[in-house]
Formats: C-alpha cells, sequence, structure tokens
C-alpha cells in the first residue's frame, strides 16, 4: 500500500517537473508548445553527453537547462514570435519544429536506445520498505522546481513583469513593459525546464530520439486542466498522477497511460477551468 | 454553383479529364508506382475529410486517423474471425459505418458544446486517436496488439482494377466534397469557422452542425480505411495513430488548407515521395517535412495550391480591386443659414442651439 502510494508522489514529482516548462510557456504565451517532447529530448541528450564527457551530476542539470533555454530562445525569435495571433497554428509550427529536432539528434547520435548512470543508486529504507532513492529525489527535485519558480515569479523584476504580461498583456505593454522579451525569456525558461526535466528523467528510462512523446501529451492534459496556475498544476499532477499509478497497479498498465488522457478531457467537459481557482 | 454555365462546364470536363486519366493511367505506371498510389488515394480520401473539418469549420483534428483506423480495424477483425466472404464483407462495411458513427458522435458531443473552444475541441481530438490505438495494443490476438493483422484473405482484384476503383472513388468523394463546399452549406461552415458566436447569435446550433459534420468525416473517413485494408490485407495500429493523424493534417497544410484538391494534391505528394524517398534517406526525408510544415504555417499558409494560385494570378495581370475612390462632394458655399434646434424629452432638453 505504501508503496503505491510513494509510487503516486513520485509520479506526480516527475510529471509536475515536465509540466512546468508547458505551463509557463502557455500562461504567459496562451500557445502550447508542441516541441516540448523535443526540448526534452534535447536535455536526455545533454545529459548523455555530459555522462560521457564524466562531468559531475551537479554540472550536467545547468548544462541541460542551458542547452534546451538556447534551443528555446533560437525557436521564439525564428518561429514562434509570428505566430502570436494564431495559436492552432502555433501547435502545427512547434509540431514541425519537434520534427526537426528529433531528426537533428536522430541524425546526430544515431537512433539507438542509449543509457545514462543514474548518480544515485540503489534504494534507501523509507517507513518500514526499501524504495527506489532516486525516485525519492524527483519529489525533493519538483519541490526545489517549485520554490524555484514561484520565487522568480515573485521576487524578481523579470516575474514582475512576467505576472503583469500574464494579466493583461496589452495593459503591460502600455505601462512600458517589454512583454517580447518576456515571452523570449518565458519560452527560453520553458524550455530549459524541458530540458532539465529530460536529463532528470533519463536515469529512470532511457535516452532514444522519441522519448518525449509520451510524456508530451500527459504534460499537455494536465497543463490543460490546472489553467495556468502553478499551484493548481500540482494538485492535477496529484491527482491525476496518482489516478494513473492506481489504475497501472490495479487494473491494467495499457489503461493506466491512458488515465490522464481520458479524465482530463472529462474535467475539462465539466468544468472548463479544470482544477484553477475560479 | 457559383459562376454560372462555364465553370460548371469546365468543372465536369475537368472531372472526366481526371476520371479518364485514372482509368488509362495503369497502362502506364509501373506496378510499385501504381501500389503506391492506390494506397495513397485512400489516404487522400481521409485527408479531404481532415480538410473539410479543418480547412472549412475551423477544428484542427489529429482524429480522423482514428475513423481510418476503425475501417482498417473491422475489416480486418470480421476477415480474421470469420473468414472472406459476401456476407463477411458486408458486416466489415457496417462494422465500419456502426463503429465510426458511434465513436464520432461520443467524440462531437465531448468535443462540440455551447462554451467550448477550438483548443479543447483539437485535445480531444488527440485524445481519440491514443485511446483507440492503446485499445487495440491490450487487444491480443483478436486486434493483433502491436503486430496488427496480416495474412486475412480479401477482396480479389488485380492491381489495375484496384487502382481504377481507388481512383474513381477518390474523385467520386472529392466532387461530392467539392460541390457540397461549394453550396451553402460550404458557406455555412465557414461562417462557422470564422465567427462562430455570430452564427449562434443568428440562431444556428453549431454545436449540432459540428457534430453532424464530423459524423459525416468520419464515415469517409472509415470508408476509406475499410478500402485501404481490403487492398492491402493488413491491419497495423499505426493506420489509427496519433501520429499518422498529424501526417494528415501536414499533408492539408502544405496542400493547401481550405481546398479540397489541396488535400488530395498534399496527400499524393507526400505519400508517393515518402516511399521512394524514405528508404534511401528516411531521416533527412522526416526533416524536410518538419521544415516544409514550419515553413507552410509561417510564409504560406495556403500551401501549394495557394501559391499555385497567386502564380496564376500573377501570370495573368489579374489584380485584386482596388478600392475605388469616392469623389469628394463639389465644395458648396456653407450653409448660411442655421434656424433653432431644440430636441426635449419631457422635462430635459438634450439638444438646444439657436
Amino acid at each position: 500500500m505504501l508503496t503505491v502510494v510513494l509510487d503516486a508522489v513520485t509520479t506526480a514529482a516527475l510529471l509536475f517537473i515536465i509540466s512546468s516548462g508547458l505551463l509557463i510557456v502557455f500562461g504567459v504565451m496562451k500557445i502550447i508548445n508542441f516541441a516540448h517532447a523535443a526540448f526534452l529530448t534535447v536535455g536526455g541528450y545533454a545529459a548523455l553527453v555530459g555522462a560521457q564527457l564524466g562531468l559531475p551530476w551537479v554540472l550536467v542539470l545547468p548544462l541541460a537547462f542551458i542547452a534546451g533555454g538556447i534551443c528555446g530562445a533560437l525557436s521564439e525569435a525564428i518561429i514562434v514570435r509570428r505566430l502570436y495571433q494564431r495559436p492552432l497554428d502555433a501547435i502545427l509550427a512547434t509540431w514541425g519544429l519537434g520534427i526537426v529536432i528529433g531528426q537533428l539528434i536522430t541524425l546526430a547520435f544515431g537512433r539507438e536506445v542509449q543509457f545514462v548512470q543514474a548518480p544515485i543508486t540503489g534504494t534507501v529504507a523509507f517507513a518500514g520498505l526499501d524504495y527506489s532513492a532516486y525516485r525519492l529525489v524527483m519529489v525533493a527535485a519538483a519541490v526545489i522546481v517549485a520554490v524555484v519558480f514561484t520565487g522568480l515569479l515573485s521576487g524578481t523584476r523579470l516575474g514582475l513583469s512576467t505576472r503583469a504580461v500574464i494579466m493583461n498583456e496589452m495593459l503591460a505593454q502600455g505601462l512600458g513593459v517589454n512583454s517580447a522579451r518576456v515571452r523570449l525569456a518565458t519560452f527560453a525558461v520553458g524550455s530549459g525546464l524541458a530540458a532539465l526535466s529530460g536529463a532528470l528523467i533519463t536515469p529512470l528510462s532511457s535516452v532514444d530520439p522519441n522519448m518525449g512523446l509520451p510524456w508530451l501529451i500527459s504534460a499537455f492534459m494536465l497543463v490543460m486542466v490546472s489553467g495556468g496556475s502553478l499551484l493548481a498544476l500540482a494538485v492535477s499532477c496529484l491527482v491525476l498522477g496518482g489516478c494513473q499509478v492506481i489504475v497501472s497497479t490495479f487494473v491494467n498498465p495499457i489503461l493506466g497511460g491512458l488515465t490522464i488522457a481520458i479524465l482530463a478531457a472529462v474535467v475539462l467537459r465539466v468544468r472548463p477551468k479544470g482544477f484553477a481557482r475560479a | 454553383m457559383a459562376g454560372g454555365f462555364p465553370a460548371r462546364l469546365s468543372f465536369v470536363a475537368l472531372v472526366l479529364v481526371a476520371a479518364g486519366l485514372v482509368v488509362a493511367a495503369p497502362s502506364f505506371l509501373d506496378t510499385y508506382l501504381v501500389n503506391i498510389l492506390i494506397r495513397a488515394f485512400f489516404v487522400a480520401m481521409a485527408a479531404i475529410t481532415v480538410d473539410i473539418m479543418w480547412g472549412y469549420c475551423g477544428t484542427l483534428t489529429f482524429g480522423q486517423s482514428a475513423f481510418f483506423g476503425i475501417g482498417v480495424y473491422a475489416l480486418a477483425i470480421v476477415f480474421t474471425e470469420y473468414g472472406f466472404g459476401t456476407w463477411q464483407a458486408f458486416a466489415a462495411l457496417g462494422a465500419t459505418l456502426a463503429v465510426t458513427a458511434v465513436v464520432a458522435a461520443l467524440t462531437g458531443w465531448l468535443s462540440f458544446y455551447p462554451g467550448s473552444t477550438p483548443l479543447y475541441a483539437s485535445i480531444v481530438s488527440l485524445v481519440v486517436p491514443i485511446v483507440l490505438v492503446q485499445i487495440l495494443y491490450s487487444g491480443g490476438t483478436f486486434t493483433g496488439s502491436s503486430s496488427g493483422l496480416v495474412g486475412f484473405e480479401s477482396f480479389d482484384l488485380d492491381l489495375e482494377n484496384w487502382f481504377r476503383l481507388a481512383g474513381l472513388g477518390l474523385i467520386a468523394v472529392a466532387v461530392v466534397a467539392l460541390i457540397v463546399m461549394r453550396s451553402d452549406t460550404g458557406r455555412l461552415l465557414a461562417a462557422l469557422r470564422d465567427n462562430d458566436a455570430r452564427c449562434t447569435y443568428l440562431g444556428i446550433d453549431t454545436s449540432r452542425i459540428r457534430i453532424a459534420v464530423l459524423t459525416l468525416t468520419a464515415l469517409v473517413a472509415g470508408l476509406a480505411g475499410f478500402g485501404y485494408a481490403a487492398f492491402g490485407a493488413i491491419a497495423a495500429p499505426e493506420n489509427a495513430s496519433f501520429t499518422f493523424g498529424t501526417r494528415l493534417i501536414i499533408m492539408v497544410a502544405l496542400g493547401g488548407r481550405g481546398t479540397i484538391v489541396g488535400a488530395i494534391v498534399g496527400a499524393l505528394s507526400i505519400e508517393v515521395a515518402s516511399a521512394y524517398l524514405s528508404g534511401s534517406f528516411p531521416y533527412v526525408w522526416e526533416l524536410i517535412i518538419g521544415v516544409a510544415l514550419i515553413a507552410v504555417i509561417l510564409a504560406f499558409p495556403d500551401g501549394l495550391v495557394g501559391v499555385f494560385r497567386k502564380l496564376r494570378r500573377g501570370l495573368t495581370g489579374f489584380r485584386a480591386a482596388e478600392a475605388t475612390h469616392l469623389r469628394p462632394p463639389p465644395l458648396r458655399s456653407w450653409p448660411t443659414r442655421t434656424a433653432t434646434w431644440r430636441s426635449r424629452f419631457t422635462g430635459l432638453a438634450s439638444i438646444s442651439a439657436a
């Protein structure tokens, strides 16, 4: 029983880290970045490169973040910037971008599945049972991500400008906030977060050019259900991630993979704001 | 149809020429290309349905591949379980129509309701093929799981006649679609796409119309899948997948959305090019598609057909009508007399000027 609870919490933490980048982009720019899966893969391969170069994990994570951030900044400047008025077209263009990045990675690294050694291996005795230490570290990582970003949003000037743009972009522009710079920074940070999450999940499974795709749909649905707030995202990750774990464990792992998507679609139908406060 | 008799005549002539080409072509083309084109024709039918949903109705739908897949698997499952025969063929056909209609109606009920957004409809259309593929994976030997179903006996038609059947079927679907889209129904759908709120204001039940369009296009996509499996005698989960759904969208986007012809052009080009290039340069071909998609969205929203139309206009010197300049009114002398002007509403004087 406790294993299921721990599985649920760690899965929720993992989903939170992966979705937070998508949420930040959606909250500020109101577009869905379908290239998120590709940025996740970039982070995974950055971790692979870092591990092959023998870098300590403490350096690999920032490396992944920066790699994702650079890709994101370039994408925003070249592609996404022109599509703010056309959100459905932005979905398609970012999907195209995802294909391009995926193929570039395949051309550079090959199609085969590769593995990255986890920095923390083994189990930890937690409340009477042995649980994977790395998965527990995920929870800590998710909390750190949440704290850092809430801090950035409420404590820095860029965060203040971002909140202004989220609330009412035209008004913010009228007050002198450079919304173009805010959008660029947001997209870069969101992509960096995606890459960071990719680097974090590689020790749990493996690295291949399509590793991001299964996570994309779940992250996408979670972001839609959370409606824009980080707290609501945490809640939806816990609730929906928990449901996924319960269904996977007690019913059928294949149906478990579907739970997030189906539950999220139903929740949105019933309450279009999702889990966000009214 | 707009344009009068000459336009109608040229349309009929074009259709007859196309039909003639389809009937004659198998004799000239080599077998491999004929094979590819037959599959491409069925995929193009599905692409036309995507164009109707997206280009004309304004719903970005990733889910038409699910209906295609239902047609594919209905045929495959019936022929695998019960063998091949007349009643089996009709049963498969009936199953295709019934299941696609039910799934489409359900999807439509979920996606289109007063207050739904196009983004939500796209999300639901995304989820449907994913759910379907997972159901296929968990079906065991009944659905063939991840390997799909092969080796079932199917219709015995030689390659050339399959080509003619598929080609004429595609032309039939395209003609019906074009006639409907150029009629008042097409206008209604365009109105739905461009200003949903105003349509509701005018008393049109937009949700019900969208659900009806989704169901009808789903039936056509299901039949296209039925034909595809009937020819290929293979059913694979990829035929119902989200990836195939996005591939259909890419075809419509590259060919030109909102024009049925664009969907056909896009589908045929990508299917044929994929078949020839993905063997030799698989990764580069996908890369080219990704880049082409981005380029189309950013620079050529009207796709190949749009570019072609612009070129044709440029060549024949057709120019968009310029705004008519109104002649300024002749300057007359200013009025020299004013009368007292007063306007009262019970006790209030609103305007008074002398």
